[in-house]
């Protein structure tokens, strides 16, 4: 009846224990990686009543800015000046990623009125 | 522009009419009828922007006439979506019936037109459209609402009938410029 008891309780604590044993090492090693290169700062901008909000993000050189559609229409990102870039159509509900390398004047250019600007510090 | 002008009018004297209406204890505007007007004067948006594709040549009528399909289809999808989980089915009224004749009326007037005398007409009849929408939205649609997901649906639709007002007075401007 102990017997029984005792490999009882090693089945059930076997799982937790090779868990344990997996994932910590693996843990380890993605928080020493992050530590060793710079940390990327990420920074949201909604498109939201067809505004950019903020109107104005100012970032470090590196930081991603992430344009985030919470509109019911399809929104882009273009720089404003020149037409130098562009995203592709960010539907509603979809985001876009940029690294920006330089500080820009940004518009929709499907709905012109809606402006901002991009800042590097 | 008359035709214009009396498309406005229509829209301006439903939502007076209705104002009067409801100070009198009168029946209110149904939300089947809300989601019907809605739809219908979305739906006008969409029709003229698919003459002035047909029509036009020029670069920036051609790119404002595409956003304002998408836009207003997307505004129409979001619209069915909602009435479907509530349950509820558009219903014809007056107000949209004399939208949608009035609307006939103005296309028929613009496709006799063509050139850059089109897209000026054109881009007037949205400057005027926008503004006499925006005008029944607020003062009209939005206070006969009862359910707070189409109020609010509507109220999230404002800010893009105000881009699109903006976007068209923008190209008016430029017109004039020219």
């Amino acid at each position: 009846m102990k017997r029984t008891t005792t490999i009882e309780r090693i089945c059930l604590l076997a799982p937790f224990v090779l868990l344990v044993s997996c994932t910590s090492p693996t843990d380890a090693a993605t928080v020493n990686a992050a530590s060793e290169e710079p940390a990327v700062v990420t920074h949201t901008v909604l498109m939201k009543g067809m505004k950019f909000t903020p109107a104005e993000i100012r970032v470090q050189k590196g930081n991603q800015i992430v344009f985030f559609n919470v509109d019911i229409v399809t929104h882009n990102v273009t720089e404003a000046t020149k037409k130098a870039w562009a995203s592709p159509p960010i539907l509603p509900g979809e985001s876009w990623t940029l690294t920006p390398r330089q500080s820009d004047a940004i518009y929709c250019s499907l709905h012109p009125m809606m402006k901002g600007s991009i800042i590097i510090e | 522009m008359k035709k214009t002008f009396a498309l406005a009018l229509t829209l301006f004297s439903a939502a007076l009419l209705l104002n009067q209406a409801n100070a009198q204890q009168a029946p209110k505007l149904s939300d089947a009828e809300v989601a019907s007007v809605a739809v219908t004067a979305n739906q006008i948006d969409i029709d003229y922007a698919e003459l002035a594709r047909k029509k036009s040549k020029d670069a920036d009528v051609l790119q404002f006439a595409q956003t304002m399909a998408n836009d207003h289809k997307a505004v129409i999808a979001q619209a069915a979506a909602l009435v479907k989980k509530l349950g509820v089915t558009p219903k014809d009224n007056a107000v949209s019936q004399q939208l949608l004749a009035e609307a006939a009326k103005t296309r028929k007037a613009l496709s006799a037109k063509s050139g850059a005398a089109f897209n000026k007409a054109y881009i007037d009849n949205e400057v005027a459209y926008h503004t006499a929408v925006i005008a029944a939205v607020e003062g009209l649609l939005i206070p006969e609402t009862e359910n707070e997901e189409l109020k609010a649906l509507l109220q999230k639709v404002l800010p893009a009938l105000k881009a699109h007002l903006g976007h068209a007075q923008m190209l008016q401007k430029s017109y004039a410029a020219k």
